[in-house]
């Protein structure tokens, strides 16, 4: 017998499980829409890699993990994808996200399974790999990639099962533990044998004790004499199922702040889980159904549910026979941690373990609270050791840094606190607020200190720029100045500066003389250069008589002299424009050019361009994929009109772009 | 029937600050009939006055702040403050001398700095101060334990303030005053040369035994922890007895001290009293070690009959810094020996 | 007269030597904090909208540090101007509505079928949070967008919206409970009756 250690605070609400642990796991029948959120995990969401309309079958990959710490998500069913859009979430926040809609077509009818039925014949990549494909996650409540967890790079030495299941209500992981204990301690093996064959806990609460016999005679005919496994039976005191305090009742460990587990050389899976990597190993089947606990006295038919993933919560209480006029909340998961949710649609994930339909005695009065008297009932039943009463009084203050100065981010929102609370404030609720409050806070910060570096960056840069710049013209004109000095010092006879300025004079005027000959002589202009000498000619110009005008208007303004003498300048550049338009034009109409006409087509090529990219985006998402296939169909077929309308005109360039003489 | 948004948890042990409340207030019952007994029945009348009183402020005070009343009213905190009042004032106290009492520390002491919760002073010891301070003979007047009024004479004291026959033969100084006033002499010299004090000591220590059956029931319900009452006593207990070891002519005994005046009172009806206490465990360990080492300084050396309003008052005041520094380890942060490989 | 004498001389002594050790304390424990412009600079919420007056954040933080008000800066809002004034130990004040009011954090978007490619919004942004190039089309780096407004103006289009961020079941939290029942109740109406 493993000794026990006690964890700190703690409380003893009303256990509640005889309401659902008395009959055998029920199977409910297959529903006829499954909703999967593509997120039912912690980490990356899955990317959907089917479309709507597609036929899936029973255990079909439909979306693909993401990264390292996200899951893969399978049909439950056979059926067609109804659909791929934002539903409501099993989420506090009842806000929506993307889920895959399967509506079944009741074949049930399973893809191509690989069981491996010696899973210590399989490499431990294998191993790995079969699990990560399908798709298991915690099922505890968290919901964490179980896998992450079987990889773990410490050398871990104990590996603890959690089937404490401390919250009151809850029996799901109570009758798999009774009726799937063989499956269990097989699954069991496999994380063993996968984590170099650590010595296994499994703590289980003293209410249980069906399931505790029930592991025990399966663990008689189990043999494996490379690692032990020992049930645990620990005292009943909620939250000995919190991953913490479990593994501080059986190995009076800590977890350190801020670490994991795997840190002091544990892994700890829920029982679920492990027999979800039974499944996936022996029988290759991926995740896709769990056990349910519907209960609370406004069910009917209280019990234990195997379910598909995805079945929703309406469809189970329907079923269970839930008299919904009897609640007014209705809660997923345990009456302490548990989330109400107000839409009977909400699907059930991987992590759902428990659907509380309770008669509003049963659950706390919705009371006003009352002042804090510091009475201190919170802090001695606080398993994080934590002061919450000084928590409350920060969060309520908005105090956010001092509540983190308390080791506000240390507490699991057990409850616990709340649940002793006699002027009943809901301390977690204020818990929570500062913990968002702080995230906020925490990703304001990033996103300040990021803006600050963009910002000074771009400061830097643009300074950088300028002094680039400014660099690059005082070498232009040093250079300049030694291109000069040089030429001097080659020709060191000039002394006379008149003389030397006549001279270079004169030297102009001979080479602007020669320069006509000059250019007949260097190779000859192709039409394309001479089209864009002529069109910066005219570009040049128009842009002078306008600055000029400019320039006008504001001397006529302000009535200054020099207005007559800009006056003057303008005619004269009007002139000049009006002249380079005129041979730009002439050239253009020499060469059949159409200036307008190219525009206007590649205007055409790239709204046909966008209409497509836009058709082809909708058809990822739409309702009505024929109708938009169609669409795009045309769209692509003007869209390839008008690229041949641009390079048939362009086509028409090079063949007059040839050099002048040989025309 | 629409379904609700309510963050965890949804479920509650149902207790009440009432209920804790009415616990308090129960549980003095032993030390009330013990003292009703030794003392007649001025403590009966004066603790309905004061609860009237109480309520009636409370009530006031809550209609002027603009609070609602009933759940103020009826959470009980304003009774146990009058409770604890009327416990700690003589049983001769005339009417005015508890109006006084109780008007301070429902309004100033409690309401003034916010109200339940908020107070950083013990309510009923602030009023208990301040009527010490103001009114130092009307609070030494404790009846005489060989003589007992009959309610008449009671009632006609508890307004008059004179009763037919004279008071002053019923009226003694509390045994502290005694032990105080008597230096040089033992104990049992005292108390041979003076029976009504032999009288005296036994009904207080009878008191403060009927006092610590209360406490004692209140930590079996859990309604506070063993750490400020034990802590108190004990290091009260352990000043005593090293100067009686010392000098046990000038300091009476351990014993003594624990079982005089209102020790028990204190110990489990004030010291327990979370608003104005310390937070942590470690910190109430502190919290009652220190009012037990000021309270016997103070019934050494100071100059008034008992010392615990004074002790309490100023360790509320040091509650702060003690809380400060006795934050205690949350999970995960305990330093703990690095892992050794080869558990069992 | 002795006396007097020895007594200003031992008080002399005494304030020289005690002179010496602060002084020493001072030179050696000196303790270096950041510059109050970067103190300042890093309680801004570095948005760079400008709508302080000044081109980004930095230059506000010099002014303030320079005797300019505390009150200038919308997106930070009273926390900002609370966080201010507790640094520079002086009274928080009101908004200065004159600059703009405290709105919901935004986030630029470009609807990128009307983007023509002009790259005037990306001069424009103050930390680089638009990407393109001439003719392409331009979008913006949600993460990296501080929502200042300033790609807006410039816009020949006006093919930028300004969208707030979107709650999402990762980003949302709970609020904090309605208040205790000591204030859930209106103050009663303490005027006394008119009598006329």
């Amino acid at each position: 017998m493993t000794k026990l250690w006690d964890f700190h605070g703690g409380v003893h609400p009303i256990q509640n499980k005889d309401q659902s642990n008395q009959l055998p796991i029920n199977t409910m029948p297959l529903p006829k829409q499954l909703i999967l959120p593509l997120s039912q995990h912690i980490g990356n969401q899955a990317k959907a890699i089917v479309a709507p309309g597609e036929y899936v079958l029973k255990g079909q990959l439909i979306a693909s993990a993401q990264g390292f710490i996200s899951a893969n998500i399978h049909a439950p069913s056979s059926g067609f994808i109804d659909a791929i859009e934002e539903r409501t979430l099993p989420h506090q926040s009842a806000l929506t996200g993307e889920c895959i809609v399967i509506n079944t077509d009741g074949k049930d009818q399973w893809t191509k399974l690989h069981p491996v039925s010696n899973p210590e014949t399989v490499s431990k990549q294998d191993l790995l790999h079969i699990i990560q494909a399908a798709g298991v996650t915690g099922m505890g409540g968290a919901g964490f990639p179980s896998v992450v967890k079987l990889q773990s790079k410490a050398k871990i030495d104990t590996l603890v099962i959690n089937g404490a299941e401390c919250e009151p209500y809850i029996t799901s992981d109570d009758r798999l533990m009774r009726e799937y204990a063989e499956q269990i301690i097989a699954g069991i093996s496999i994380a063993q044998l996968l984590l170099d064959q650590p010595r296994c806990l499994i703590g289980i609460e003293d209410n249980k004790p069906e399931a505790i016999i029930a592991l025990n005679e399966a663990l008689s005919s189990h043999t494996n004499d490379k690692a032990s496994i020992e049930v645990c039976v620990i005292p009943t005191k909620y939250p000995s199922g919190g991953e913490k305090q479990l593994l501080e009742i059986l190995t009076g460990l800590q977890v350190p702040h801020g670490g994991i587990p795997a840190d002091i050389g544990i892994v700890c899976q829920n029982v679920g889980t492990v027999k979800a990597i039974y499944d996936a190993v022996v029988l290759g089947q991926p995740l896709i159904t769990r056990i349910t606990t519907v209960t609370g006295k406004a069910a009917k038919n209280a019990g234990n549910y195997e379910v598909l993933i995805g079945t929703q919560t309406g469809d189970l209480l329907d079923f269970a026979q839930v008299d919904m006029s009897k609640t007014s909340r209705l809660v997923m998961g345990g009456p302490m941690m548990g989330f109400t949710i107000q839409d009977t649609q909400t699907p059930l994930i991987k992590s759902s373990n428990c659907l509380l339909a309770a008669e509003d005695l049963e659950l706390a009065p919705i009371a006003d609270h009352h002042s804090c008297i510091r009475c201190g009932l919170c802090e001695v039943a606080c398993p994080a050791q934590l002061l919450p009463q000084q928590l409350f009084w920060f969060a309520k203050a908005e105090e956010f840094e001092k509540a983190q100065d308390h080791n506000l981010s240390d507490c699991i929102e057990c409850g616990a606190c709340a649940w002793v609370c006699p002027s009943q404030i809901p301390l977690v609720q204020y818990y929570r607020f500062a913990k968002g409050r702080l995230k906020d806070l925490a990703s304001e910060a990033h996103i300040a200190e990021l803006s600050r570096v963009r910002f000074e960056n771009r400061e830097q840069r643009l300074i950088d720029e300028k002094l680039a710049k400014e660099e690059k013209r005082k070498n232009r004109a040093t250079a300049a100045a030694a291109a000069q000095a040089a030429k001097r010092a080659a020709n060191p006879s000039e002394q006379d500066p008149i003389a030397a300025a006549l001279a270079r004079v004169n030297a102009k005027k001979q080479e602007q003389e020669q320069e006509p000959k000059k250019q007949v002589d260097s190779a000859p202009k192709t039409h394309e250069q001479i089209y864009k000498e002529l069109k910066t000619a005219a570009a040049i110009t128009r842009t002078k008589l306008n600055k000029t005008n400019k320039a006008l208007a504001n001397a006529v303004a302000k009535d200054h002299e020099l207005a007559q003498g800009l006056q003057t300048t303008v005619d004269e550049l009007t002139i000049k424009a009006a002249d380079a338009q005129g041979k730009l034009q002439a050239y253009e109409a020499k060469l059949g050019l159409d200036p307008e006409k190219e525009k206007a087509l590649l205007t055409d090529v790239a709204k046909a361009n966008a209409l497509v990219r836009k058709l082809e985006k909708a058809l990822a998402t739409s309702l009505d994929p024929q109708g938009v296939e169609t669409q795009l169909v045309i769209a692509r077929v003007s869209q390839k009109t008008s690229a041949n309308a641009l390079a048939k005109h362009q086509t028409n360039l090079p063949s007059t772009l040839l050099p002048e003489q040989e025309q | 029937m629409g379904l609700i948004n309510l963050s965890s948890p949804h479920h509650h042990s149902l207790s009440q600050t009432s209920r804790l409340m009415a616990l308090v207030l129960l549980a003095t019952l032993p030390g009330l009939a013990a003292q009703s007994y030794f003392y007649g029945y001025g403590t009966l009348i004066n603790l309905v006055w004061a609860s009237f009183l109480a309520l009636g402020f409370e009530a006031l005070i809550l209609y002027l702040r603009g609070r609602p009343i009933m759940p103020y009213l009826t959470d009980g905190s304003a009774l146990v403050t009058a409770f604890l009042l009327a416990l700690a004032l003589p049983p001769f106290s005339p009417w005015w001398l508890t109006l006084v009492a109780v008007s301070f520390s429902i309004i100033f002491a409690k309401h003034l700095y916010g109200g339940l919760g908020s107070n950083p002073f013990n309510p009923a010891m602030v009023g208990y101060a301040l009527c010490l301070i103001s009114f130092p003979v009307a609070m030494t007047q404790w009846a005489g334990t060989e003589m007992t009024m009959t309610f008449g004479q009671q009632w006609q004291w508890f307004w008059l303030e004179s009763v037919t026959g004279g008071i002053d033969a019923y009226t003694s100084a509390t045994a502290l005053d005694i032990m105080r006033h008597t230096k040089g002499l033992t104990l049992s010299e005292v108390a041979s040369s003076n029976p009504q004090l032999a009288l005296g000591l036994t009904a207080s220590m009878w008191v403060n035994i009927a006092y610590l059956l209360g406490g004692l029931v209140l930590l079996g319900f859990k309604v506070f922890t063993w750490h400020a009452p034990v802590a108190m006593l004990a290091s009260l207990g352990f000043c005593a007895g090293l100067f009686h070891m010392g000098e046990p002519d000038l300091y009476p005994s351990a014993s003594q001290h624990l079982l005089t005046g209102a020790t028990m009172l204190s110990a489990f009806f004030i010291v327990t009293d979370p608003v104005s206490g310390a937070t942590s465990r470690k910190g109430k360990l502190v919290f009652g070690i220190g009012v037990g080492i000021l309270v016997f300084i103070i019934r050494s050396y100071g100059s008034y009959p008992d010392a615990f309003a004074f002790a309490i008052l100023l360790m509320n005041l040091s509650a702060p810094l003690i809380d400060t520094y006795t934050k205690p380890k949350a999970y995960g942060h305990q330093s703990k020996a690095p892992r050794s490989q080869g558990r069992p | 007269m002795q006396t007097l004498y020895l007594a200003i001389i031992i008080l002399a002594l005494l304030a020289i030597v005690f002179g010496a050790i602060l002084g020493f304390a001072a030179i050696r424990f000196k303790v270096d904090g950041d510059p109050i412009v970067d103190q300042i600079d890093n309680l801004l919420p570095q948005t760079q909208c400008g709508q302080c007056g000044h081109p980004g954040c930095k230059p506000y933080a010099q002014a303030i540090a320079d005797g300019e008000a505390i009150n200038r800066c919308p997106p930070g809002g009273e926390t900002t101007i609370k966080a201010l004034a507790d640094l520079l130990g002086v009274e928080a004040i009101a908004l200065d509505a004159e600059h703009g009011t405290e709105a919901i954090r935004t986030i630029a978007y470009i609807r990128e079928d009307e983007c023509i490619g002009c790259t005037k919004c990306i001069q424009a942004c103050p930390v680089d949070a638009i990407l393109g190039a001439a003719k392409q089309m331009h979008t913006v780096i949600v993460a990296e967008c501080t929502g200042c407004d300033l790609c807006l103006e410039p816009c020949p289009v006006d093919c930028i919206d300004m969208l707030p961020v979107e709650t999402t079941p990762l980003s949302w939290h709970w609020q904090q409970p309605k208040q205790l029942i000591a204030t859930s109740t209106a103050p009663h109406n303490h005027g006394a009756p008119s009598h006329d």
